[in-house]
């Protein structure tokens, strides 16, 4: 299949960049960084968070901070994996095969999340070694999250993929980075219920959580996994704004890449 | 009659800057064409709408009587861009392999093809090593093999003598008529005249995107044909009355004249002139242009014509 032929190289590709292990590094400097901060104790009744929560809450922390380094990643291959092909012209003989241009960003798109995901399931599994060796149990339903995360990353390639077309590429991983962080806030009073007795949230903030690419839902909604799986409901609006942004991304992107001059 | 390439009117504009003006080509089966062009002239730019790298501007062209927007009209094609630039981590081996598999190759045939190509260039010894570490030379070789993987039907290259050294000429030389032999069509780009006089069975002179020549060497430099005359007592009369019969002035240069008769059997014209004139014949012989003369002309002509 030529779609994998594609991606085993832009696999390799993104191997080769020493940002992947340095990001790979300060995640896992962050988890047993984590572990060692975690277990503190939360004084006073239990009426805010019991043992479980506590432990829980640790998790969560955790949870997303390895998702975030991992989109970063992700933010970061997507950003060069086309443009750079474009620009230093390797992607020249590639095209003069019979193979479409939509094709060609597919496979691409498939290196990096290959390599995502890959970071992402590596770093959540040694999280979750440790997490047993200091808790003494286990929580499958991490993984749970992993997996719904990986659409989160999906749409975030797309994204940046779509942007690297247009921009120059040391600035779009920054673009994005803005985007995903500006969503993940504006996700917050919508899904804490506590915290929607403090914050209610203004017309904007509310058009900006309606509008933007609901990255932050969806990592949000990824962390409840560890509590317990959360309503279908809740998934619904995400998911379709997934939907959505993903196509549209990918619509985008196959027109641009159309017209770009290779 | 099919053609392998047909070209119809294509214009590609960049900005203000018209780089292929209403350009039309044919290139039967088979043969070795060859394009030429003086820097800047648009040939690279023709070579990659061809390929639907760029997008044509306007006009249509197709391959093998595919639309060049097609991807069917892709397969069964190689390429040799101008500066090869291939992924530095791969290594000799896997970059075949990969351009293999784009190719559509049957994967039990990828094998057998690799080494086919690996031997035909030599490069037995770098197969396992990583472009990144290739000298130019070889890196060319490099694209050289992705370009015949799989044997294809047609052929472009872009300069590919680039880098190479005299001995890897030679063989490139030889494997291009061999692949013409077996039935490919080769499009060849080239500053080196010398390569494209020895190897090319047609050609076409591109000046500022427009086509200004197209034909055999032969056809092309017949009109190039000239009297290279020895003369003594050579004065301005007897110039214009040998002007009367020629396609263009006579040029000087010493004793020795250039003179363009518009008919062969004019030369025996040029001789009475010579003679009635008072002048001293020492010799007289027809010369025809190198490919290098008759494109340095046809350019030179072409430039003075636009000005």
């Amino acid at each position: 299949m030529k779609i994998f032929a594609i991606a085993k190289v832009g696999f390799k590709e993104c191997l080769g960049y020493k940002l992947v292990y340095f990001i790979f590094l300060m995640a896992l400097l962050f988890i047993l960084l984590g572990r060692s901060c975690s277990p503190g104790e939360i004084t006073g009744n239990d009426i805010l968070f019991d043992a479980q929560a506590r432990q829980n809450l640790a998790m969560k922390v955790a949870f997303n901070g390895i998702v975030l380094w991992s989109i970063m990643l992700c933010g970061l291959l997507a950003a060069n994996i086309l443009s750079k092909e474009l620009e230093e012209g390797t992607a020249v003989i590639t095209l003069s095969r019979p193979i479409s241009r939509a094709l060609f960003a597919a496979g691409k798109l498939l290196s990096v999340l290959m390599v995502s995901v890959l970071n992402l399931f590596l770093l959540g599994f040694i999280f979750f070694v440790l997490f047993y060796f200091e808790a003494g149990y286990v929580n499958y339903n991490i993984f749970a999250g992993f997996f719904l995360m990986i659409l989160n990353m999906l749409m975030y390639a797309l994204m940046l993929l779509l942007c690297s077309l247009y921009v120059p590429r040391f600035i779009t991983p920054m673009i994005g980075i803005f985007i995903y962080l500006t969503s993940c806030w504006t996700a917050l009073p919508f899904y804490f219920s506590r915290l929607k007795l403090l914050w209610i949230p203004s017309d904007t903030i509310t058009n900006m959580h309606t509008y933007l690419p609901r990255f932050g839902d969806l990592q949000l909604i990824s962390a409840s996994y560890i509590d317990s799986a959360p309503p279908l409901n809740d998934l619904t609006g995400p998911l379709a704004s997934v939907l959505f942004y993903c196509l549209a991304f990918w619509f985008l992107i196959l027109s641009g890449f159309k017209k770009k001059q290779v | 009659m099919r053609y392998a390439i047909e070209a119809v009117d294509i214009v590609k504009t960049f900005g203000d800057v018209k780089a292929l003006n209403q350009v039309s080509l044919e290139v039967q089966e088979g043969e070795i064409f060859g394009f030429l062009g003086p820097n800047g002239a648009g040939k690279s730019t023709f070579v990659k709408i061809l390929l639907n790298l760029v997008p044509a501007s306007a006009g249509t062209a197709e391959i093998f009587g595919r639309k060049i927007e097609n991807i069917s009209a892709r397969r069964n094609l190689g390429f040799l861009p101008e500066n090869i630039v291939a992924y530095p981590f791969l290594t000799v081996e896997d970059f075949i392999r990969f351009h293999a598999e784009l190719s559509g190759i049957p994967k039990n045939m990828i094998k057998q093809e690799i080494s086919r190509c690996i031997d035909t260039l030599g490069m037995g010894e770098k197969r396992n090593k990583r472009i990144g570490t290739l000298s130019k030379g070889m890196l060319q070789k490099v694209g050289i093999m992705q370009a015949i993987i799989g044997k294809p039907k047609m052929l472009f290259l872009d300069e590919p003598t680039s880098g190479l050294d005299p001995i890897a000429i030679k063989e490139l030389r030889s494997l291009m008529l061999d692949m013409k032999n077996n039935g490919t069509t080769i499009f060849l780009n080239s500053h080196l005249l010398s390569e494209i006089e020895r190897t090319c069975d047609r050609i076409a002179i591109l000046n500022k995107g427009k086509i200004i020549k197209t034909g055999s060497q032969y056809d092309l430099s017949v009109k190039g044909k000239h009297l290279e005359v020895i003369v003594e007592g050579f004065t301005d009369s007897m110039a214009l009355e040998i002007n009367k019969i020629c396609s263009r002035p006579v040029e000087r240069s010493g004793t020795c004249l250039m003179i363009y008769p518009e008919r062969e059997f004019d030369s025996i014209t040029v001789h009475r002139i010579i003679i009635e004139q008072g002048g001293k014949l020492l010799s007289l012989s027809w010369n025809t242009e190198s490919l290098e003369e008759l494109f340095y002309r046809i350019i030179k002509d072409e430039n003075i014509c636009n000005s």
